[in-house]
């Protein structure tokens, strides 16, 4: 009887804690993210009317961006998603210095982006006083010129850092 | 004037005379009763005190690196959160007797209505929005709201690509 009745509360507990999990999961996502959620799970028709308005080459632009998001693995996405809502969260000064970075990052040459990417990500990783050590050590200095060594500093300063594991 | 202290009534007074927003005839009777109370001269020279030192408190300076530790703190609570062992065995094989079952699920009960209430009505919302935008086509700030995720996004992911083995060696 007292089995029982604990059995039920538990399991009563999970299935009241799932769900309102659940029903609270819809309040993190940002706007534009919960827009292509919408288009995603529309038809190719009711897709196609809400970009009637747009001007071809711009709905036709758009229409493959979200394509090539769409093609993105699930768990990648998943994490991207988590990205995503945690740099949403930064205030909207710090999101534009974390999209200025991001974009100077980007426009490395192809032979350094991966390089300056990599140290940030290594860096993340490390406590601020390691990082302070490293990037002073001499290795440090000769690998990166003084605007890739001013990048990875803003980049630790205005980026989320990014989740363990590789990204697809 | 009765004593706004025991009456309970017009708390409000005292906030307004302090921050002197009340008006002059009010602000001229509150002063006139705290002459003759005790209690709301003493209030009244409390709550002088909380604003001048509130006045004179500067916030601490936030580090640089504030949000970053800030981030890998909400990482950290993420990963706890997702090894969830700890917490199915709680609720599945730790010895809960009846009595502790019943309070317990009655406050999942309550947690339950009171979290259901605002996500019922923002998915209303949302499905009506998305109603009637189905029916006239994305509006312009709409689409600018999308671009913008879209940059966020790519640049995000562009970001924490695996360069692979020879980058991360590479970098240090």
């Amino acid at each position: 009887m007292n089995c029982g009745l604990a059995y039920s509360g538990r399991v009563m507990l999970l299935g009241l804690l799932a769900l309102s999990a659940y029903a609270q999961a819809p309040k993190a996502k940002p706007a534009g993210a919960s827009l292509i959620d919408r288009l995603n799970q529309m038809s190719p028709a009711e897709r196609s009317r809400m970009f009637e308005k747009m001007p071809p080459e711009r709905r036709k632009a758009l229409e493959t961006r979200i394509e090539h998001l769409n093609q993105i693995g699930p768990e990648a996405r998943e994490k991207l998603n988590r990205e995503y809502a945690l740099f949403q969260l930064l205030p909207p000064e710090k999101q534009l210095a974390a999209r200025q970075t991001m974009k100077q990052i980007a426009e490395l040459s192809e032979t350094r982006r991966p390089m300056v990417r990599a140290a940030i990500h290594n860096l993340f990783k490390q406590p601020p006083e390691v990082q302070g050590r490293r990037m002073a050590s001499r290795s440090f200095q000769e690998r990166f010129n003084n605007d890739e060594r001013k990048l990875i500093k803003d980049a630790l300063n205005n980026l989320v850092p990014p989740e363990a594991g590789p990204q697809q | 004037m009765n004593c706004i202290l025991k009456t309970h009534e017009q708390e409000e007074l005292l906030l307004g005379y302090c921050t002197a927003v009340l008006e002059p005839d009010k602000a001229r009777t509150y002063e006139r009763h705290t002459q003759s109370c005790p209690e709301c001269k003493s209030m009244l020279e409390l709550q002088r005190l909380a604003e001048e030192t509130l006045a004179d408190w500067t916030a601490p300076e936030v580090s640089e690196d504030f949000d970053r530790k800030l981030f890998m703190r909400i990482r950290r609570e993420e990963a706890a959160q997702q090894d969830s062992r700890a917490w199915w065995r709680f609720l599945f094989l730790g010895e809960w007797g009846w009595k502790s079952a019943v309070p317990v699920t009655l406050a999942a009960v309550a947690l339950a209505v009171f979290l259901f209430r605002e996500p019922t009505n923002l998915n209303l919302a949302q499905q009506g929005e998305g109603l009637k935008q189905q029916g006239e086509g994305l509006k312009s700030e709409e689409i600018e709201q999308v671009e913008m995720a879209l940059d966020d996004m790519e640049a995000l992911h562009d970001l924490h690509q695996n360069d692979g083995e020879s980058g991360q060696k590479e970098a240090l």
